[in-house]
């Protein structure tokens, strides 16, 4: 061969052939490389907060790899010793250490120190015991029902975003979206959106803000990963049910801790033994010396799930989804949980298969089975409110529906979430996501208001996007002051990531009065800055003799 | 207007190494202490960066993590930065090695469909149904053939061909000589060839 074959020499048919394949690795590998500015405002924030988080002392990091050493191994030891056939796994989170959890549809953040104990994981029943600690989860419903038992209380959950706490002999659970039923020693309660309560009293309060913002942010976590994967995760193979990530300081409720590189350990967790994945062997990851692992164990039979759909959920309780269901079930601490199937003891709709997992569908599904009184005291028991919609579950349906490229709805329910919820720390995305769709909608007066309003949120990441989508309606908008807008944006932001298209939008204002030779200037600042830009090249189309 | 706008670019075209400089002065005022210069930063980087993995990785989801963590490594390192290099070379350093790092867990590990099917995601906005389908195919067979290159040739291989970048230039980000690069490429070029040529009946690479 006289030359590498590489691709770039035209002469040469052999290179033609490798020429054709890189054109193929070359799209493949561009593809979706765009950046938009909502996912750059979700990884500074998230930088933000590993940045405020204070850097542990030495001596510190040392125990923390020690102790994640230490309950890697008692993992490691339970999964051996349970390996003959007990159908039980262990999850361990150290002090300072999130467990992220994935047991079927449970998508969890387990804050240590905690222990979570998975009884039992079959298509229809997930049962897990929170020993201690906090759980943070999102449970989609696939998998059937979800049960936890903690210290004074047994949740059961159908559908929703929730957090367990226990303390002492005492749980309280805290509701984000759709309901949960809590049965203790004495009674029976549903909590629904936004509410709390607790074993020891009874009595469900309004949420914590601590942990509202905890579980919003853990939604905002599943809902950044999950976008990036687009909808592929809805149509991808059956996942194992049971997954763990282990990193040390806490991920998602508060500022996580830089881990040093700990000695190798091993996490552990005992091999799936659901009925339709009995074969299926004990799977073990190594945890890698940066403090994260990942380990996966083999699927369980993935079973239809038969939930109603949104619309006919409301009709089966009688039209009113507040309205309580009581059946002859459960009467003890640990009622027996009956598989959805056969769950429903008052005439209804027969159960359909499941045709959404929105939020919005979760919450109707979830409000149907409201309350099991076991209590025959009245006092005792505690109708079912209905879902109260929450910030984070607006900001889903707008993403879900601008995924559909349904922007009115999108606008609609961010406009419900500014009205509702004008202090959420989403207020500057849902400003920012409005702006976009009255751009998109040529509405530029409606788009400014929004802008306007973002301009005023002083530590919002979103101030130079927004700033620069101001300068484009203007611009668009042939507003005379889009070039001032554009000078002023260039001052304030001097090394932004929109600068090329900046100077491409001045140079456009300058070539609408004097054509190429007005904007010499600007387009040989625009060469020697951004040499390879797409918008330089297109002036150097437009205006041959720029240098 | 049309003079403030020349005013502005004569201001700015009497600096030729403000880039440069700014870099220096950037670094200066985070060590000082302000926040905004690490803000400006990522500002001013992120897209390339996120652009430089998605070129190395394809669109995998993980992408969102491995640009956090490569701004997090930048932040530890600009404690040690002396300016020998532009700080874009830095960080494309750091990204590279980011996505070294998880090139070699993934292969660890058992390969998704998700990679793939986010390529259909991606081709289903164009074309007619056959076009979207034998573009999918290509795509996914693509990314199939590269998943079997080992992370170094990998990168060598994807900063030559998509990013167009000489030996030299690929040898400053991956911390290598270029006739080590060179070897890189050329090794990486036949076994993605092999690879194609494997797969052109459909079978798998």
């Amino acid at each position: 061969m006289s030359h590498m074959c590489d691709g770039r020499d035209p002469s040469c048919g052999r290179c033609r052939t490798i020429a054709r394949r890189h054109d193929s690795v070359r799209i493949a590998m561009s593809l979706g490389d765009q950046l938009d500015d909502i996912k750059q405002a979700q990884i500074w924030s998230r930088i933000q907060d590993r940045l405020a988080a204070p850097a542990p002392p030495l001596r510190r990091r040392v125990a923390v790899a020690m102790v994640a050493a230490v309950a890697a191994g008692v993992v490691i030891a339970v999964a051996m010793t349970r390996g003959g056939g007990g159908p039980s796994r262990t999850f361990v989170a150290p002090s300072e250490t999130t467990l992220s959890v994935r047991i079927g549809d449970t998508q969890a953040s387990l804050l240590g120190p905690a222990q979570l104990d998975v009884v039992e994981a079959t298509p229809t029943v997930t049962s897990l015991d929170l020993r201690e600690g906090t759980l943070l989860a999102e449970f989609e419903g696939g998998h059937g029902r979800l049960r936890i038992s903690a210290p004074g209380a047994t949740i059961e959950i159908v559908g929703t975003l929730f957090a367990i706490a226990v303390h002492g002999r005492g749980t309280c659970v805290s509701v984000a979206h759709g309901t949960v039923r809590m049965t203790t020693g004495t009674h029976t309660l549903s909590i629904g959106g936004g509410q709390r309560a607790c074993s020891d009293d009874g009595v469900p309060q309004a949420i914590d803000p601590a942990t509202h913002e905890a579980l919003a942010r853990h939604a905002a976590v599943l809902t950044a990963s999950r976008a990036a994967a687009g909808s592929a995760a809805a149509e991808a193979p059956p996942t194992p049910p049971v997954a763990a990530a282990v990193a040390a300081g806490p991920s998602t409720a508060s500022p996580t801790t830089e881990v040093p590189p700990a000695a190798p350990a091993t996490i552990a967790a005992e091999a799936d033994r659901a009925t339709a994945a009995s074969s299926a062997p004990p799977a073990t990851a190594a945890l890698p010396p940066a403090g994260q692992a990942t380990a996966a164990l083999p699927p369980a039979g993935q079973a239809k799930t038969v939930l109603p759909p949104a619309g006919q959920a409301t009709a089966s309780s009688s039209g009113s989804p507040a309205t309580p269901v009581r059946g002859p079930r459960a009467t003890a601490a640990h009622p027996q949980i009956t598989p959805p199937s056969s769950a429903p003891s008052t005439p209804g709709p027969a159960p359909l298969p499941r045709a959404n997992t929105s939020p919005l569908a979760r919450s109707a599904v979830a409000s149907t089975p409201a309350l099991v009184p076991v209590d025959p005291r009245p006092a005792s028991v505690v109708p079912a409110p209905a879902p109260a919609a929450t910030a984070s579950s607006l900001y889903l349906e707008a993403e879900a529906a601008l995924a559909k490229r349904d922007l009115a709805t999108a606008d609609q329910r961010l406009a419900a979430l500014v009205a509702q919820f004008p202090e959420s720390a989403l207020l500057d995305q849902v400003l920012y996501e409005r702006a976009r769709i009255a751009y998109r909608r040529h509405a530029w007066a409606d788009a400014q208001r929004q802008l306007d309003r973002l301009s005023t949120i002083q530590a919002s990441p979103l101030r130079e996007p927004g700033a620069y989508l101001a300068c484009r309606v203007a611009f668009d908008a042939s507003d005379r002051g889009a070039a001032a807008c554009l000078i002023g944006y260039q001052s304030r932001y001097p090394q932004s990531p929109h600068a090329a298209d900046v100077m491409g939008l001045l140079a456009e204002i300058g070539f609408a009065t004097g054509g190429c030779p007005a904007v010499q200037l600007q387009l040989a600042e625009l060469i020697q800055s951004h040499p390879g830009a797409a918008v330089t090249r297109d002036w150097q189309r437009r205006c041959p003799g720029a240098r | 207007m049309i003079a403030a706008i020349a005013a502005l670019v004569r201001m700015r075209a009497a600096a030729p190494d403000a880039v440069h400089d700014g870099d220096a002065e950037l670094v200066a005022r985070h060590r000082a202490g302000d926040p905004a210069a690490f803000a400006t930063m990522y500002r001013t980087h992120v897209a390339a960066v996120y652009r430089r993995l998605g070129r190395i990785l394809g669109p995998v989801a993980e992408r969102d993590d491995l640009t956090q963590d490569v701004f997090l490594a930048l932040h530890r390192a600009l404690a040690g930065f002396r300016g020998e290099a532009r700080l874009a070379t830095l960080i494309h350093r750091i990204a590279i090695n980011k996505a070294c790092e998880f090139l070699r867990r993934r292969s660890r590990r058992p390969a998704t469909l998700t990679d793939a099917r986010f390529f259909e995601e991606l081709r289903a906005v164009t074309g007619t149904p056959e076009d979207h389908a034998i573009a999918s195919d290509e795509l996914a067979r693509v990314f199939a053939c590269l998943a079997r290159i080992k992370p170094k040739k990998r990168v060598a291989l994807l900063l030559r061909i998509v990013d167009g970048l000489s030996f030299e230039e690929i040898a400053l980000l991956v911390d290598a000589t270029p006739e080590a690069v060179a070897k890189r490429v050329q090794h990486g070029q036949r076994e993605l060839d092999a690879l194609f040529e494997r797969t052109a009946g459909g079978g798998r690479p």
